[in-house]
């Protein structure tokens, strides 16, 4: 089997199993208190955390200093505070910034 | 890739998925044979969704779970296949496309947010990131800043519940 082909398929345990590790953990005893509180708090904290993690590539020290990045997560932002329709945050957060990219790129 | 890199990233990009299922254990309880499907096809879009959804009735829990699990994992492999064959060809006019990743996950935490009507989540996420950034290589950013953030978050709650 071709090295590239071993690293693959160590990969995808490692992808199934990091999945499977907290319901293997909880399946016999009843989850403490403390995983309840995780429920409700989890998903906000890791979705800004993508958000931040996704811009990670972003050089805020040379021109244009983030700024179309800054721009595009504000225009994602306030449409869908404005309207709540997913598509239309992404296609305008997106526009606003491949547009200021090549003005100011 | 060496194996010992593909394990670390393998690992690194990984570790949210465990936290995510200590949000979904109670969701996925009694979902019986669609349980090892529902864990295999926990993804950040996935997660997102089963958490944000209303309670559903339990006569279609199940199959709910898994027409969604079922779609996203459908729109993951035609995406990266359709990327795949056309990568390389990606025309100019399409440059900066990838802030659309970014713009997903914006709307996923704006919703998310104001379903928990608080913004210390985010604070505790900017403060994690910076710090991480600062101290930590990039690779270990993330998975740092879900560990101790959750750690900060819980400690916040069980202060708010004795206050």
């Amino acid at each position: 089997m071709p090295d590239s082909l071993v690293v693959l398929a160590v990969m995808a345990v490692i992808t199934f199993a990091s999945r499977l590790l907290p319901f293997v953990l909880f399946s016999r005893t009843r989850p403490p208190h403390w995983v309840a509180t995780v429920e409700t708090i989890l998903p906000p904290l890791v979705l800004w955390l993508l958000v931040f993690y996704s811009l990670s590539n972003v050089a805020w020290q040379i021109a244009p200093y983030g700024i179309p990045a800054f721009a595009g997560v504000a225009m994602t932002v306030l449409a869908h505070r404005w309207k709540h329709n997913s598509l239309l945050s992404i296609f305008s957060g997106t526009a606003a910034y491949m547009i200021l990219t090549r003005l100011l790129g | 890739m060496p194996m010992a890199t593909a394990i670390v990233m393998a690992c690194l990009l990984n570790l949210r998925h465990s936290f995510y299922g200590l949000s979904l254990l109670t969701k996925f309880s009694g979902t019986r044979w669609a349980k090892p499907y529902l864990i295999f096809a926990v993804t950040d879009e996935t997660f997102a969704l089963l958490t944000s959804i209303e309670e559903p009735d339990p006569s279609v829990r199940t199959q709910l779970y898994v027409t969604i699990s079922l779609l996203d994992q459908l729109y993951w492999v035609t995406g990266t296949l359709v990327g795949a064959l056309l990568g390389t060809a990606v025309p100019v006019a399409i440059a900066g496309i990838e802030f659309s990743l970014t713009a997903l996950f914006v709307v996923l935490a704006v919703g998310s947010t104001e379903r928990i009507r608080s913004l210390v989540p985010l604070a505790v996420a900017l403060a994690t990131t910076v710090i991480g950034r600062l101290l930590l290589p990039s690779s270990a950013v993330l998975p740092a800043s879900i560990a101790v953030g959750t750690g900060m978050l819980l400690l916040l709650a069980r202060h708010a519940d004795h206050a």
